[in-house]
């Protein structure tokens, strides 16, 4: 066998091997997984327009929840503009994808506030405003916390919170958590995954 | 052929002979033992577009931004970061965010501690100076004077990229 024939037909089979276990393989999570998915409890809240936002009513795309507040300066502009990136890498598949959210300071986070902010990050972005009481019980049904505190600061109280992110599937149930600082490409790889799930 | 083979073996052998370049960026400044590098600031758009380009919006109090860095003490003795100022803000505060079990919190510090012949980064999860009330949008590219003030090294001007 000559040399070149050699090299061609190993660079061939190399080629065909990547594809096999490419087709072979399942997608492996990076965020960790509800197994069983539960059905994510519904809310709905008054979104960044004014107009009420039922989570049931988002079926088909795949819903990112995360709850945070506006003169929070770290946390949640950064996760904020992670998920803008995520949706920039997702590319074609961002419009089954929608990033929520839900506002842990409803007493400063007027919906003109949330309005600028969320859509400072991505147009798509929705931010939700929940009443005292219904935060209290959408952060229970997720398992979330959020409690208000007095700093030195003097930028007021602060709030703190779940810095998680919560996926809901396209048919409404809870399927993934992702802990804050998971890297863009595994949040998108992931996210790509559940599209794919959703369409097929 | 067998050049080629040679070629890419050759170049298969020097990749993984290199050693990983150490990630230190240029400083930007420097004051005796403290040098300042990698200042960024997060771009913000919370408020109107200006009206014309170029010109700078205003906002009202209430929006923030954070400014991250690393700092570098190549001296003998711990020195502390102790305040911060810049003109696109009301004040700068000096902040590190913790996230334990899945709840992040942000606390108000009075110094960040660098100790001797040590690197500290300020980084998102981590210490950042804190700019309360913004008082203009920050936009992609711009560049931002930031003032630190150490207790050793005395008062620092860095330029802050936003991005």
């Amino acid at each position: 066998m000559s040399l070149r024939l050699f090299a061609r037909s190993t660079l061939v089979l190399v080629l065909l091997c990547s594809l096999l276990a490419a087709c072979g393989q399942p997608h492996e999570f990076h965020g960790t997984l509800l197994e069983p998915p539960d059905p994510a409890s519904d809310f709905t809240l008054t979104d960044h327009r004014g107009q009420p936002f039922t989570l049931s009513e988002q079926r088909g795309k795949v819903q990112i929840l995360f709850f945070g507040f506006t003169t929070c300066p770290d946390f949640c502009p950064t996760t904020l503009s992670d998920l803008a990136a995520v949706m920039r890498e997702l590319g074609d598949d961002a419009k089954h994808v929608q990033v929520v959210m839900i506002s842990v300071d409803p007493e400063r986070d007027t919906t003109e506030r949330l309005a600028r902010y969320v859509e400072s990050f991505d147009p798509s972005f929705v931010g939700l405003r929940p009443t005292e009481q219904e935060l209290e019980s959408v952060l229970k049904a997720y398992a979330a916390s959020a409690s208000k505190y007095d700093t030195d600061s003097s930028a007021g109280y602060l709030v703190e919170h779940s810095t998680y992110l919560y996926v809901i599937d396209q048919v409404g149930r809870w399927r993934q958590i992702f802990s804050y600082g998971t890297p863009i490409a595994d949040i998108a790889s992931d996210l790509r995954e559940w599209v794919r799930i959703g369409a097929s | 052929m067998r050049k080629l083979l040679l070629g890419l073996l050759m170049v298969c052998l020097w990749a993984c002979g290199s050693p990983q370049a150490a990630a230190t960026p240029t400083p930007v400044a420097r004051s005796g033992p403290i040098a300042i590098s990698d200042v960024w600031i997060r771009a913000t758009a919370f408020g109107e577009p200006a009206s014309t380009p170029g010109e700078h919006n205003s906002l009202e109090p209430g929006w923030s931004s954070a400014v991250y860095l690393q700092i570098d003490n190549s001296g003998d003795t711990p020195d502390q970061l102790l305040r911060a100022s810049t003109d696109i803000a009301r004040l700068v505060e000096l902040h590190q965010s913790i996230n334990q079990n899945g709840t992040g919190q942000m606390r108000y510090v009075e110094g960040i501690e660098i100790p001797a012949h040590s690197q500290l980064t300020l980084r998102s999860g981590g210490f950042h100076l804190m700019l309360v009330d913004l008082k203009r949008d920050l936009h992609r590219g711009e560049t931002v004077q930031i003032t630190l003030e150490f207790a050793q090294a005395g008062t620092i001007s860095v330029p802050a990229e936003v991005r």
